[in-house]
C-alpha cells in the first residue's frame, strides 16, 4: 500500500515536471498556430548550456536566472521568424521537426553522443528529498512541480482575467474582429512566445538537473509531452498539469506494480484513452474555435 | 497522349529489368543494384504515405509503425516459425494492415481527429509499437532477430534478387497510388483533403474511403517493410521504429508533391540520390543536420512539391541537371556522385527562381488549401 501512495506521489511530481516541459507546447498551439517541435530543441539546448554553466561551478539555480530571460529572447525571436514563413500548423510541424533535427545533429557535433550529467559535486540538489512522513519528495522534483504550477496558474490567470489574456484568446476565435476591435495581436503573441521561451528555459535547466543529456533525448520525451498537451486540452495551461499528472501517475502506478514494460505505454493509451472519453480535453476549453 | 505514357512506363519497366544483366555483364559495381533497391523500397513507402496523408490529407507522423509491423510480422515468422519467406512478406502486409484498420477503426470514428491531432496520434502508436516489440520476448525482447541466409530462386545472388523483388513491390505500391488516384476513391479522398464536412454533405462516404486508403497504405507499407526484412538481415527494434523512416517518408512525399500519384516517386529518387550520398562513413551527422535544413527548406519555400513546379519549369530543371551531372562525370567524379550533385542542381534551380520571382508569396488557392489540411 505504501509502495503504492509513494508511487502516487512520484506520479504527481512527475506529472508537474511533464507539463512544465509541455507548457510552452500548449501554449504555441493553441495561441500561435504552431505545433513546435523546436520547444524540444530550446529546451535541451538550455539542458546543454545549463550543464556547461554547472560544471563550471555555477549554482544550478542560479542558472535560472540567466536561462530564463534567455529563452524569453529565444521564444520571441523565434515566433518572429515564423510569423514572417507564414506557416499553417500542419506545415509548422514538419518546419520544426527539420529545426530539432538539425539540433540534434549540431549537438551531436558539439557534445558528441555520450550521456552528459552534471557531475554531483557541482548539482547538489540532485540527490536530496524532503520527507514527509514517511514519503520521500526529491527536492528537483518538488521544485519542477512548484515551478509549472506557479507557471500555469498564473498564465490561466492571466489568460482568463487580463485583458492582454482576454484579447489573445479573442484572436484565436476570430482574428480579424480582434484587431478591428483594436487589439495589438501580433504583440501579444510576441509576448506569448516569450513566455512559452522562458518556460523552456527553466525546463531545461530542471531537466540537466534531472537527466542525462543525450543528442536524441527528445525523442523519449515527445510522445509524453504531446499526450499531455491533448490530453488537457490544445492551449489549456490547467490542462496540460492534469493530463501530465494523469500520464505521471499512471506510469508510476504501473511501474509499481511492476509492470515495466506497461510504463512506457501509459502515455499511448492515455492519449488513445482521452481521445475516445473526451475528444476536447479533459477540462473545459479556454479556447472558442469560430467553426470553418 | 496516354498511349504515349504507357510506352514511357513499359520502356521503363523494361530498362529496369535489364539493368542486373548489364551490371552482371559489364562488370558494374553490385552497388549499384542495391542503390536501386532502395529507390524501390522509399518509393514504395513514400507512395504508401501518401494515399492516406497526401491525397486525403492525414498528416501522420507513424510510418514507422506500419512499416516496422511489416519488417517484424515477417522476421518474426521466419526466425522463429520457419515460414517460407514469401509467405513470411506477405504475412507481413497483412499485419500491417491489421494494425491500420484498428487504427481507422478508432481514429476515424472521431470527427476531432483531424490534421495535428492525426498525426501525434499516429506517432504515439508507433511509440506504443516500439516498446511493445523492445519488451515482449517472442517479438524481439530488445535483442534483435538476426535472420537466416536464405536460398533464392533461379541461383539468383541476394543483391539481385532482392532488386527483382524490390522492383516487384515498388510497381505494386506505385501501381496502387496510380489506381487510387485516378479512381473514383481518389477524387472521394482529394474531396476529403480539401473540405471534408463538404464532401460528406456531398454523399463522399468519407469513413469508408478513409478506412480502405489507410488500410492500403498499411499494406503496402508492411510488404514493404516484410522485404526489407530480408534487405536488413538483422533486425533490431530502435532501428525499424527510429524516426528517420517517417522523417523520409514525409520528406520525400512533400519535396515530390503530395497531390499526384508521381509526386512521391520523384520525392523518393531526389532524396534518396542525395542522402545515399551523404549517408557514408563518418557522414552521419554532417547527413542528419543536411536533411533537417532540407526539409526545413522545402515546407518553407514548395509547400506543392516539385511535381507542380515541373509543369512551368521543369524543362530548364532537368536540362541543368542533366548538364551537372554530364560536367561532373567527365571532372573524374562516381556515377552515383555526380548523379547526387546533378539532382541537387535540378532541386536548386525549381527551388530558387520562384523565390525571385514571385517574392516568396504564395498563390491564394494554395493558402486556402494548407489551411484546410491544418485544420
Amino acid at each position: 500500500m505504501m509502495e503504492l501512495v509513494q508511487a502516487g506521489a512520484s506520479g504527481i511530481l512527475m506529472g508537474g515536471f511533464y507539463a512544465l516541459l509541455a507548457l510552452g507546447l500548449t501554449l504555441a498551439w493553441g495561441f500561435l498556430d504552431t505545433i513546435d517541435f523546436a520547444h524540444f530543441a530550446l529546451i535541451f539546448g538550455f539542458g546543454y548550456i545549463t550543464y556547461e554553466l554547472a560544471t563550471r561551478g555555477m549554482d544550478p539555480l542560479a542558472v535560472l536566472l540567466v536561462v530564463a530571460p534567455l529563452g524569453a529572447a529565444a521564444g520571441a525571436g523565434w515566433r518572429f521568424l515564423m510569423r514572417r514563413l507564414r506557416l499553417d500548423a500542419a506545415r509548422s510541424l514538419v518546419f520544426t521537426f527539420g529545426v530539432l533535427v538539425v539540433f540534434e545533429g549540431l549537438s551531436k557535433m558539439v557534445w558528441t553522443a555520450d550521456y552528459r550529467r552534471i557531475p554531483v559535486a557541482q548539482n547538489p540538489y540532485a540527490a536530496g528529498a524532503f520527507a514527509v512522513g514517511d514519503l520521500a519528495l526529491p527536492i528537483t522534483q518538488v521544485l519542477s512541480f512548484g515551478l509549472a504550477m506557479l507557471v500555469a496558474v498564473a498564465v490561466g490567470a492571466w489568460l482568463r482575467a487580463t485583458y492582454p489574456g482576454k484579447a489573445l484568446r479573442a484572436a484565436v476565435s476570430d482574428e480579424e474582429m480582434a484587431r478591428a476591435c483594436g487589439a495589438d495581436v501580433e504583440r501579444l503573441r510576441l509576448l506569448m512566445a516569450a513566455l512559452g521561451g522562458a518556460t523552456a528555459g527553466v525546463a531545461g535547466v530542471l531537466i540537466a538537473m534531472n537527466h542525462a543529456l543525450y543528442p536524441n533525448a527528445a525523442e523519449q520525451w515527445i510522445g509524453l509531452l504531446f499526450a499531455a498537451v491533448i490530453l488537457g486540452g490544445i492551449g489549456n495551461p490547467a490542462g496540460v498539469v492534469l493530463g501530465g499528472m494523469v500520464i505521471g501517475v499512471g506510469e508510476a502506478i504501473a511501474q509499481a506494480l511492476g509492470a515495466t514494460a506497461v510504463a512506457r505505454l501509459v502515455g499511448a493509451c492515455a492519449l488513445l484513452a482521452g481521445l475516445l472519453v473526451r475528444p476536447e480535453g479533459l477540462l473545459p476549453s479556454v479556447l472558442v474555435r469560430r467553426d470553418r | 497522349m496516354t498511349r504515349w505514357r504507357a510506352g514511357w512506363a513499359i520502356g521503363a519497366v523494361a530498362a529496369l529489368l535489364a539493368v542486373p544483366v548489364a551490371v552482371h555483364r559489364l562488370d558494374l559495381p553490385a552497388y549499384y543494384l542495391v542503390f536501386l533497391y532502395f529507390f524501390f523500397f522509399w518509393a514504395a513507402q513514400a507512395t504508401s504515405w501518401n494515399v492516406i496523408s497526401g491525397y486525403a490529407g492525414y498528416f501522420s507522423f507513424g510510418q514507422g509503425a506500419f512499416y516496422g509491423a511489416g519488417v517484424y510480422g515477417a522476421a518474426v515468422l521466419i526466425d522463429r516459425h520457419g515460414v517460407p519467406y514469401g509467405l513470411a512478406i506477405l504475412a507481413g502486409a497483412a499485419v500491417s494492415a491489421v494494425v491500420a484498420c484498428g487504427i481507422g477503426l478508432v481514429v476515424f470514428r472521431l470527427r476531432q481527429i483531424r490534421g495535428p491531432v492525426f498525426a501525434l496520434v499516429t506517432l504515439a502508436v508507433a511509440v506504443a509499437l516500439h516498446s511493445l516489440v523492445n519488451n515482449v520476448g517472442y517479438l524481439d525482447g530488445g535483442r534483435g532477430i538476426p535472420l537466416p541466409k536464405l536460398e533464392y530462386p533461379f541461383g539468383l545472388a541476394d543483391v539481385q534478387f532482392l532488386y527483382y523483388a524490390g522492383l516487384l513491390v515498388g510497381l505494386v505500391a506505385v501501381g496502387t497510388g496510380w489506381w487510387t488516384f485516378r479512381s473514383r476513391h481518389g477524387w472521394g479522398l482529394r474531396a476529403i483533403h480539401d473540405d471534408e464536412p463538404v464532401a460528406e454533405g456531398l454523399g463522399v462516404p468519407t469513413f469508408t474511403y478513409k478506412m480502405a486508403a489507410l488500410v492500403l497504405s498499411g499494406a503496402v507499407a508492411g510488404l514493404s517493410g516484410g522485404l526489407h526484412a530480408l534487405q536488413v538481415r538483422y533486425v533490431t527494434a530502435d532501428a525499424v521504429f527510429s524516426l528517420r523512416v517517417p522523417l523520409l517518408v514525409i520528406m520525400m512525399c512533400v519535396l515530390g508533391g503530395r497531390r499526384h500519384w508521381l509526386g512521391p516517386v520523384l520525392g523518393a529518387g531526389v532524396v534518396h540520390a542525395i542522402n545515399d550520398r551523404l549517408s557514408g562513413p563518418g557522414l552521419g551527422t554532417v547527413s542528419e543536420v543536411l536533411m533537417g535544413l532540407l526539409l526545413m527548406v522545402v515546407v518553407a519555400a514548395l509547400p506543392e512539391g516539385i511535381h507542380d513546379r515541373l509543369r512551368e519549369r521543369g524543362a530548364a530543371a532537368g536540362a541543368t541537371g542533366l548538364a551537372v551531372l554530364a560536367l561532373a562525370a567527365a571532372a573524374g567524379a562516381g556515377l552515383l556522385d555526380a548523379l547526387a550533385i546533378g539532382v541537387g542542381a535540378f532541386l536548386v534551380v525549381l527551388v530558387v527562381p520562384k523565390r525571385l520571382v514571385g517574392g516568396g508569396r504564395r498563390p491564394a488557392g494554395g493558402q486556402r488549401r494548407a489551411e484546410a489540411a491544418g485544420g
